[in-house]
């Protein structure tokens, strides 16, 4: 092996090395984003287990109103 | 930098193996008679098609698993075996192209081998696509297994066209050993090792992705189906 054969191998490795340190950050990345969407998940699911409670409780407290006249109540309507 | 080791420490452990084998496979193997230094091309290509067929199995049985027993698991296992594994064929179709260009001085020829493998790559880019269409996950889950069974045929074709056919590839093992001298024999199977280790990585890493993806679905659908009455 010549040695600018040698330095074109070194360079090569290098080249490689560097596109593999690439390829793990992007795997790193993939495993921050998995992460992020499991906690967005579960946040929203807790804020959608609150929401249809908080709903069905100002449902009961607005009950329906009927249509009434002060001092006359439903029997003379 | 203490963040990047603090949780997912594990995916860090195979990149210090696949630079050894690296290191192996440009400087510490020797030139071939023949062909020189660029013989080397053959232990990222062997290498990348051992994940391969690696992968594309994986695929296969998940999508029988997942055709007996119709679970999301089964699903997930075949959609990210078959997505790295079309990555790791389409590394062995530039590498191929490469060393042909040097071994044969033709980019491309309508050899066996190369054509099952150009076959293999374009099936699984049809299923690749297929998972990208559709929203239904039944429908998808079913005929992308289906797809992934009739592909995996071609698996073991492509490995024994060189056996089968007349062809130019070379036959590294036979059935009287591996045609290849000991000492590149050990960059060879390093690297089949340390890409081996990338595609356990790569699996988990990308498993764990789709779980956390079809979380988002399976929440929105719920949420739809309230509003929906």
């Amino acid at each position: 092996m010549t040695p600018l054969q040698h330095e074109y191998l070194l360079a090569l490795f290098g080249a490689y090395t560097g596109l593999f340190i690439i390829m793990f950050g992007f795997m790193y990345r993939m495993l921050q984003k998995s992460r992020k969407l499991d906690h967005d998940v579960k946040l929203l699911k807790e804020e959608w287990i609150e929401q249809p409670e908080a709903l069905s409780e100002q449902g009961e407290a607005n009950s329906a109103v009927m249509p009434t006249v002060r001092g006359q109540g439903m029997q003379d309507a | 930098m203490k963040r990047l080791f603090a949780k997912d420490w594990w995916i860090w452990v195979v990149l210090p193996v696949m630079l050894v084998a690296l290191y192996y496979d440009f400087i510490g193997s020797p030139n071939d008679v023949q062909l020189g230094a660029s013989a080397r091309i053959l232990y990222f290509h062997i290498g990348s098609a051992a994940v391969a067929g690696i992968a594309f199995t994986v695929t296969a049985i998940a999508s029988i698993g997942y055709l007996i027993q119709r679970t999301v698991a089964w699903d997930i296992w075949a959609a990210a075996s078959a997505e790295i594994g079309t990555v790791f064929t389409t590394m062995i179709l530039v590498s191929g192209t490469i060393w042909g260009r040097v071994a044969w001085g033709a980019w491309w020829t309508w050899d066996p081998r190369l054509t099952a493998t150009l076959i293999l790559w374009v099936i699984f880019a049809g299923y690749l696509l297929l998972r990208e269409w559709s929203d239904n996950f039944e429908r998808r889950a079913t005929y992308s297994a289906i797809i992934a069974l009739i592909a995996y045929i071609d698996v073991p074709i492509d490995y024994m066209t060189i056996r089968w056919w007349r062809s130019i590839h070379p036959v590294i093992f036979t059935n009287q050993g591996i045609n290849m001298p000991v000492s590149m024999q050990i960059p060879m199977f390093l690297s089949m090792g340390a890409m081996t280790l990338v595609f356990i990585v790569w699996m988990a890493v990308r498993m764990r992705l789709m779980r956390a993806e079809l979380g988002v679905v399976d929440l929105k659908n719920a949420i739809r189906s309230h509003i929906e009455g």
